[in-house]
């Protein structure tokens, strides 16, 4: 999967939020949601972030498609610095990326037929012929399983999943290159949930889709992407392949966030639990150092200090802990040592 | 028999219906279940499933909205609390059975100090003073992991994280230590790893006072974690009942064995697709006639589609309610889930 | 929150400004002059021009505008064309007290007949008293000021003789003015209350609260009415810097010597040097309200939303 061709490249990615305050409302502070933030994507392929509120990973995907007007840094898509276009130009490249949001409900125009949303979105684009234009769209809404019949329904005739389904038949009406997933199953009941993320599957397969899938949910992530990346407070914790991020966590905060997770194996094999202790500190006071060390339990005297570098766990698994600098770290057998 | 005195709550037939423009709208079906001392039970389902009315109707708070109880018992220590006054009611909720919400965010008044929220509790179920119902407050706050909490006590909700303020909601359902307390998605609107610290918390305080738990969630990660016997809820009615254990292992409905498999696990990997669930939960207006899982059920059968199946004891019970099971009495092939049918 | 209350403050500096400059064009943009009102129908070209050097009106507009701010500064807002009186002294000395007296006295009686009405109302929702209080409410609101003191007049004084029809200063004077201001505020508080208490009743911590074993009384009046009750501390302050600047109609109507009356007096009589300064004290109680206001609505909401 990896090793195809590079689709999108962020680098040094910084978005800052600025705080208003004093007597003439100057900014006083940032809330630096996006710190220094450097990936890439590769064409086909799903990446993932995945991280708690808080952590930033939303504002990535808003930062790429210039929702939000980034501080720094630069995303490199098909060869092409985004932040560096026109609004202009900017527009037109919206065809090659989309987004998908969580909340199918508030993204869709409650006015309009689904022809209607999925028409204007291809006339905003100039994509394909007017004249063969309803069929092209009853043949959208057949790959995303909506009935021919709905064409002329109204958002609020469907429900929830339904409506994910609008909302990706009209991104994909542009046949863009990249979908941005935004939690785009996260306010879904878990069997619509898999009825979406299989859906999201195939279209994959069908289209040659890249996908860069924003999620809390360690589940979601496990079954739809190739790699993953794992982020705190604005930064990037863990970069990895999905295998070794689930088998092999590098970071402790991997680590612990696989474990807060509740299993639902039925017995038996009861894995050990870390349960992290405190809430994620303020994104606008960040703590020095690794953002981590306040809540982490193997933290050591270097880790206030300095920001660690990313270390190379495994092929494919890159991770900001000091405690790698001597290599990769077992944390089930650490914890059996240490026994916290 | 000698083990009835263990029973803390028994609901029998209970029916809720809501009373709007389009008509009637049975939240809750016919819901029977019991709960022991010291036992903690899971009622699982997806939205529109009825667990949170069937909640919300123990305690009779449905006030405010169109939902009234139109049958059925809800025995809590052989006493039916349908037929208690509201007067009656309210010496009972807080005090002998508590509620953790959902939402920690908006469950919490905006403008009165976490300590006073906690201390009026207190004040109104015991006879206390002011001041030991404060002091009594704060130590709720240092049970509950707060730390500081002679200063949070004197703060306001909007001062506290999430995390912290599930932990004073659930400070404010423990402080009168009742024999029964209902959590209702205590964890939904919270990051994993302070969900994990809120659900541990929930365990231990059980464990301690030796009450009973009803622990209300779509996610059965949650039910796997905290419960020892769990209820599966399919449109307003349980479909199946089982000791968690049993449940995970060997599904006997065919709903449960759909939610199971379409819940993509950390903890495996898979290149193949989902399981899926066809189709969607029915309006709640237009229920079919039979069996209510049959529109969306692989192994639907013609009976399925005419007459809604009894919820059968298969043994010690392990309750399902399925014809498939009472007709054959066989196992349903678990395998029939394995060819998801496009999308 | 100092802060806020410093940038609040000084946010009244250019909207005082602003005020004085529309204020001091007035006089500039009224047909008539004012040198000529001052000296008298009967007067010569002549004298007017005399006039006009003493009052200043030949000095270009500006010059004037700076005079006309630096003599406010210090307090001097020049003397009645008419009565030949400071203007300072007569707002302060005779008319302000009485006004300050009579919207004291309405914006008590809307408060309490609103918060009443509201409370009871929202709590008995949709029952036949709620619909008929809704329905009082909606006529306070529709009917204009100047015919409900008329009605009131025609019944408790000309039909039953209870209560005087005009003047201010016993007891029995004040009620009718009292009332006729009173209840357009207290339908408007009415209708806020119930509908902010209704909405804050749907909120999930009043869930909470009766999950407590709260009863209705403790959860209506401590949980619920406190935060339905933010939103109208506005409109009450609002409805104060109303009835503060002066009411215009029933100081008319009950012949009340107030700041409404002396406004409506010296526009009859033409009276620009009294209008302006009328009009400029007027204003600044009006900004000075609406800032207090502000602030406190900021102080009691603090700990609802930082943000």
């Amino acid at each position: 999967m990896t090793g195809g061709k590079v689709l999108l490249e962020v680098k040094n990615l910084k978005q800052y939020f600025p705080i208003k305050g004093g007597l003439i409302g100057r900014t006083i502070n940032h809330v630096k949601a996006v710190d220094d933030v450097s990936f890439t994507v590769h064409e086909g392929e799903t990446l993932s972030i995945v991280g708690e509120s808080g952590s930033g990973k939303t504002t990535i995907g808003r930062s790429i498609i210039r929702l939000e007007q980034a501080n720094g840094g630069s995303v490199i898509f098909d060869g092409e610095d985004l932040l560096s276009l026109s609004n202009r130009q900017m527009r037109k490249k919206r065809k090659d990326i989309q987004i998908i949001f969580q909340d199918p409900y508030a993204s869709l125009n409650p006015r309009q037929t689904v022809y209607q949303i999925i028409n204007e979105a291809m006339n905003i684009q100039g994509v394909g012929n007017k004249s063969e234009r309803r069929q092209d769209i009853l043949n959208l809404m057949e790959t995303v399983g909506l009935g021919a019949h709905q064409i002329d329904l109204h958002p609020h005739q469907f429900s929830g999943g339904q409506r994910q389904r609008i909302g990706i038949a009209r991104a994909l009406s542009v046949r863009p290159k990249l979908i941005i997933c935004d939690e785009a199953v996260s306010a879904l009941d878990v069997s619509i949930q898999a009825q979406v993320l299989n859906l999201l599957k195939k279209l994959q397969r069908k289209y040659m889709l890249t996908y860069l899938f924003i999620s809390h949910d360690l589940g979601v992530v496990r079954h739809i992407s190739d790699r993953i990346i794992v982020m705190y407070l604005g930064k990037i914790m863990e970069v990895s392949g999905k295998k070794d991020l689930f088998e092999t966590p590098g970071h402790p905060y991997t680590y612990a966030l696989l474990s807060s997770i509740p299993s639902t194996k039925p017995t038996g094999e009861k894995k050990e639990r870390i349960i992290l202790h405190g809430d994620m500190p303020s994104p606008i006071t960040p703590p020095s150092g690794c953002p981590f060390h306040t809540r982490c339990p193997y933290a050591f005297s270097a880790c206030d200090k300095t920001l660690p570098p990313f270390y190379e766990a495994r092929e494919n698994q890159q991770v900001s802990c000091h405690l790698l600098k001597k290599g990769p770290v077992d944390f089930t057998e650490l914890r059996k040592a240490e026994d916290f | 028999m000698e083990k009835d005195k263990d029973i803390v709550l028994q609901v029998e037939n209970l029916q809720t219906s809501f009373f709007t423009e389009d008509g009637e709208l049975k939240a809750v079906n016919d819901v029977s279940f019991s709960i022991e001392k010291g036992q903690s039970l899971g009622i699982v389902g997806e939205s529109g499933s009825g667990k949170s009315i069937t909640s919300l109707s123990i305690l009779r708070l449905l006030t405010g909205t169109t939902g009234k109880i139109i049958g059925g018992k809800i025995l809590f220590k052989g006493e039916d609390l349908t037929t208690f006054s509201e007067k009656k009611m309210q010496s009972i909720r807080g005090n002998r059975i508590s509620m953790i919400f959902q939402e920690p965010m908006t469950s919490l008044n905006p403008t009165i100090t976490i300590g006073e929220q906690i201390a009026e509790v207190i004040r109104g179920h015991q006879k206390k003073d002011r001041k030991s119902a404060w002091e009594d407050a704060v130590k709720m706050l240092s049970g509950v992991g707060i730390p500081e909490p002679e200063k949070r006590a004197k703060q306001y909700p909007f001062q506290l994280s999430g995390g912290m303020r599930q932990r004073v909601m659930i400070a404010i359902a423990i402080s009168c230590q009742p024999e029964l307390l209902i959590a209702d998605e205590p964890t939904t609107a919270l990051d994993v790893t302070i969900q994990a610290q809120i659900l541990s918390l929930i365990k231990k305080i059980q464990r301690r006072s030796g009450g009973a738990l009803v622990m209300i969630t779509h996610d059965l990660g949650v039910i796997a974690e905290t419960c020892d016997a769990v209820a599966v809820m399919y449109c307003g009615k349980i479909v199946e009942y089982a000791s968690v254990a049993e449940l995970f292992e060997s599904p006997k409905h065919p709903y449960t064995m759909g939610l199971l498999n379409s819940i993509p696990s950390h903890e495996t990997d898979s290149e193949e697709d989902l399981y899926i669930i066809d189709g969607q939960v029915p309006s709640p207006y237009e229920l079919p006639n039979g069996c209510l899982f049959a529109p969306r059920c692989p192994y639907a059968k013609e009976i399925c589609q005419n007459a809604l199946p009894e919820l059968l004891n298969l043994y010690g019970n392990r309750l399902v309610r399925c014809h498939m099971q009472q007709t054959e009495g066989r196992e349903l092939e678990h395998d029939r889930w394995k060819s998801p049918s496009g999308s | 929150m100092l802060i806020f209350i410093v940038r609040r403050l000084l946010q009244t500096i250019p909207v005082l400004l602003g005020v004085s400059l529309v204020v001091f064009l007035m006089i500039h943009l009224m047909p008539g002059c004012p040198a000529r009102a001052m000296a008298g129908e009967a007067a010569d070209p002549a004298q007017i021009e005399i006039m006009r050097e003493q009052m200043g009106l030949n000095d270009p507009v500006l010059v004037q505008y700076f005079r006309f701010i630096s003599r406010a500064l210090t307090g001097d807002l020049g003397t009645s064309v008419v009565s030949g009186r400071s203007v300072v002294d007569e707002i302060f000395e005779a008319r302000f007290a009485i006004t300050f007296h009579l919207a004291i006295l309405g914006t008590l009686t809307a408060v309490v007949l609103g918060l009443i009405i509201g409370i009871v109302s929202a709590t008995m929702k949709d029952s036949f008293l709620d619909v008929l209080l809704m329905l009082v409410a909606l006529f306070g609101l529709s009917i204009p000021n100047f015919w409900l003191a008329i009605l009131l007049i025609i019944e408790f004084s000309v039909n039953r003789g209870l209560l005087p029809i005009v003047g201010w200063g016993e007891l029995n004077q004040m009620i009718l003015p009292t009332l006729t201001l009173g209840i357009s505020g207290a339908a408007i508080i009415a209708r806020m209350t119930r509908a902010n208490l209704l909405d804050v009743l749907s909120q999930d911590y009043i869930r909470t609260a009766r999950a407590k074993g709260a009863g209705e009384l403790i959860v209506i009046y401590k949980h619920a009415l406190r935060n339905a009750l933010i939103p109208v501390i506005t409109v009450v302050g609002l409805q104060f810097g109303g009835l503060l600047t002066g009411a215009i109609i029933t100081e008319t109507v009950f012949a009340i010597n107030g700041m409404g009356r002396l406004i409506m007096q010296s526009i009859t009589q033409r009276d620009v040097i009294m209008i302006q300064g009328t009009v400029l004290v007027v204003s600044i109680l009006f900004v000075a309200v609406n800032a207090i206001v502000d602030i406190t609505y900021r102080l009691v909401n603090k700990r609802v939303d930082l943000n």
